[in-house]
């Protein structure tokens, strides 16, 4: 998405808010057509293919639950990476957010396993939030301090923060049979109740839905939401209206990481009850996609992330029931963004004919 | 094209769509009543089913269980530790009776899916514990790697020989221990360097771990991660290969392989559920079975002193016959 598309959206929300819907669904749709292409090449009848991503992603309790919980971390990362772009920077450092938010929480639910719920459970989100948002401005402060280029400190920051995870997990947190780099299994209070019973879908979900409703209102209702995005669309005229720039990007780099944090506090708690090696697939890498795809709005995001859950989840049905390779799914992630990023190049290239022929 | 045609194509469309969706609504209302009776066994593995290692064997051994019994299959492959459980659930909840997770690192994901699924049973590879619906299958190569640690040891020159493999997992343990109590019997001296990859499938990493141990000074390898051959072909080592005769990766540096056949195990848990005579325990194919054999040296015997390669035969016959049991050490080394 360029910036001339978000401002553009600033006089009339609703008009461009639907151009932007539109435009993502065409993405997806095109993603989807050409994706067909490729699984008629494989030799594999598409009709066949999606009803089986279809099925394999919304046709059971058991996988609208999958699909629902695996939005969780997608959600907290592709809001991550909104509030950042919002304000103008980039945040490609969700990937090692969520890893060290999630190994600080499970190591406060560790350390105080006779804690009760109430209290264990605000405790470990929390440490998630703090690390999260200290690693995140790490990158805030040697973009504002520095003139450090963010796109670069939090890729860079990300591998810090993987390696030593790994490092803590063959280290002093390893659990105690010692075979495997992770830690002992959380206590049963430290994790949330089932929303559907049978699946693994817990209450992380509401708490997802909860993010995206708050973001909403943060962006669109309060004067520090409007001072984000201006400074986002023109920091130089937010400098000039008397805006504190800094702090407000220093609070964006900061929620972005509380924001990326929880997604790997959902993780440890909602699906694998203890800190592993190799916690995400790359939910920090899907959220810009997701947020790409969202169109940088709460609910958009929330969309996206149950659409791209879907498809990674529906990717390994499709594969045992059409014998299509799961990784299409992944291929056609990468259309989406190469669709959605194309829009803007069909413009381009209209307005470039307009003005050759008057 | 005539406007009617395209208005019929349109509609015909629509109702496609529309079936789709209605599909998508009804479906969690039929769930889990469509229990089929026939088995139907899956498997999800940590590699891709190519790799001619731990991956292909696993999948080999699957679709042997399916040509004998002519049951139903399916396999997933390249399954993260994280997402286990997801795709073992998945496959739970949509009537497959058997499900080997192939992994050792599967283990609690199999256990925490089998107590939701009391009706399906779960083989978790090398898993610590059972459960009344979870059985575990080990890869006793241990009992192959006893003798291609003598080998390996009457074809050094150097007395320096490299074991590299994924996580300090037990049956990897086992394998390392009985490979160098292997070599120890037939150079008391050998010095064997250790490398843990902290990754089940992680190739160029292995190959680096592998040139390191070349580089200080080991001149025969033990190949338990794909990687490592490739680095032996680099550096003019030999190598043991794992799993299949992985020969053709190396026809000049593969001594030999442990083969390892898991089609008689795969097809007995099937038959036993098949046949309710299913029970929960820890499952063992080794040489005795037939499971575990050496593949052919495709000329490289030479490189072994004569008088090593007859005892690491004789070896063989004495386990097979039950005259000696190779050790079977799990100890921790890291």
């Amino acid at each position: 998405m360029s910036t001339s598309e978000a401002a553009n959206s600033a006089p009339s929300a609703a008009i461009a808010g639907s151009a932007e819907f539109v435009s993502s669904l065409l993405a997806v749709l095109l993603a989807l057509g050409v994706g067909a292409i490729l699984i008629i090449a494989w030799g594999a009848s598409p009709l066949t293919a999606y009803a089986a991503l279809l099925d394999g992603a919304f046709g059971s309790w058991n996988s609208l639950a999958e699909t629902l919980l695996r939005a969780i971390p997608l959600t907290f990362t592709g809001l991550a990476i909104t509030v950042a772009f919002r304000a103008g920077t980039f945040n490609l450092g969700a990937e090692g957010q969520l890893f060290l938010g999630a190994t600080a929480a499970t190591w406060i639910g560790l350390a105080l396993p006779s804690l009760p719920a109430p209290l264990l459970i605000p405790a470990m989100i929390a440490a998630a939030a703090v690390v999260g948002a200290l690693w995140s401005l790490l990158a805030g402060v040697l973009k504002l301090r520095f003139g450090a280029n963010e796109l670069i400190t939090t890729i860079m920051l990300n591998y810090i923060a993987i390696l030593f995870v790994s490092y803590l997990l063959r280290g002093p947190l390893q659990e105690a049979a010692g075979y495997l780099p992770q830690t002992e299994r959380l206590a049963a209070n430290a994790r949330f109740p089932a929303l559907i019973a049978g699946t693994r879908l817990n209450a992380g979900f509401l708490l997802a839905l909860l993010a995206v409703v708050l973001a909403h209102i943060a962006f669109w209702h309060t004067s520090w939401g409007f001072k984000l995005r201006v400074i986002g669309l023109n920091a130089r005229a937010a400098l000039n209206a008397g805006y504190n720039v800094t702090a407000i990007t220093l609070s964006a780099f900061l929620i972005s990481g509380v924001l990326a944090g929880l997604a790997g506090y959902m993780e440890v708690v909602g699906v694998q009850r203890r800190m592993i090696e190799n916690l995400s697939p790359g939910f920090g890498y899907t959220g810009i996609i997701v947020a790409l795809l969202g169109q940088t709005n709460p609910f958009g995001v929330l969309a996206a992330a149950i659409l791209f859950a879907g498809l990674q989840v529906g990717g390994s049905t499709m594969q045992t029931a059409s014998g299509v390779p799961s990784t299409l799914t992944t291929i056609i992630q990468g259309l989406v963004v190469l669709f959605v990023i194309g829009r803007g190049a069909v413009d381009l290239v209209l307005a470039h004919r307009a003005k050759r022929q008057p | 094209m005539s406007i009617n045609r395209v208005m019929i194509s349109k509609r015909s469309g629509l109702r496609l769509m529309a079936a789709l969706a209605m599909g998508a609504i009804a479906a969690p209302l039929a769930g889990p009543a469509l229990a089929a009776n026939a088995l139907k066994v899956a498997m999800i593995l940590p590699g891709p089913i190519s790799d001619n290692d731990w991956n292909a064997g696993g999948y080999a051994g699957l679709q042997a269980a399916a040509k004998t019994l002519g049951i139903d299959v399916a396999y997933t492959e390249n399954v993260a530790d994280a997402d286990a459980e997801r795709v073992l659930r998945d496959y739970a909840s949509r009537g497959y009776g058997l499900i080997f997770a192939h992994s050792f690192s599967f283990g609690d994901a199999a256990l925490a899916v089998a107590a939701d699924f009391p009706d399906v049973k779960f083989m978790a590879g090398t898993a610590q514990h059972l459960a009344p619906n979870v059985g575990t299958y080990d890869n006793p190569d241990y009992q192959g790697a006893y003798l291609t640690g003598m080998l390996s040891a009457g074809a050094s020159k150097s007395g320096v020989i490299g074991w590299v493999g994924g996580n300090p997992a037990p049956n990897m343990l086992a394998n390392y221990h009985a490979w160098v109590a292997g070599a120890k019997e037939i150079n008391p001296k050998i010095d064997v360097k250790l490398s843990w990859l902290g990754s089940w499938f992680d190739p160029p990493k292995a190959k680096e771990a592998a040139i390191a141990q070349v580089e200080q000074g080991a001149d025969v390898l033990s190949a338990q991660s794909v990687g490592v051959i490739d680095a032996a072909v680099t550096k003019n080592a030999l190598v043991i290969g794992a799993v299949s005769d992985q020969n053709h990766l190396g026809p000049k540096a593969v001594l030999t392989s442990v083969l390892w056949d898991l089609g008689p195990l795969v097809t007995d848990a099937a038959k036993s559920i098949i046949n309710n005579k299913w029970e929960s325990k820890a499952w063992s194919y080794g040489i005795k079975e037939g499971s575990i054999k050496l593949a052919d040296f495709h000329g490289l015997d030479s490189k072994v002193d004569p008088k090593v390669l007859a005892a690491a035969n004789a070896k063989f016959l004495a386990i097979k016959d039950g005259q000696f049991v190779v050790p079977h050490d799990t100890s921790m080394v890291k």
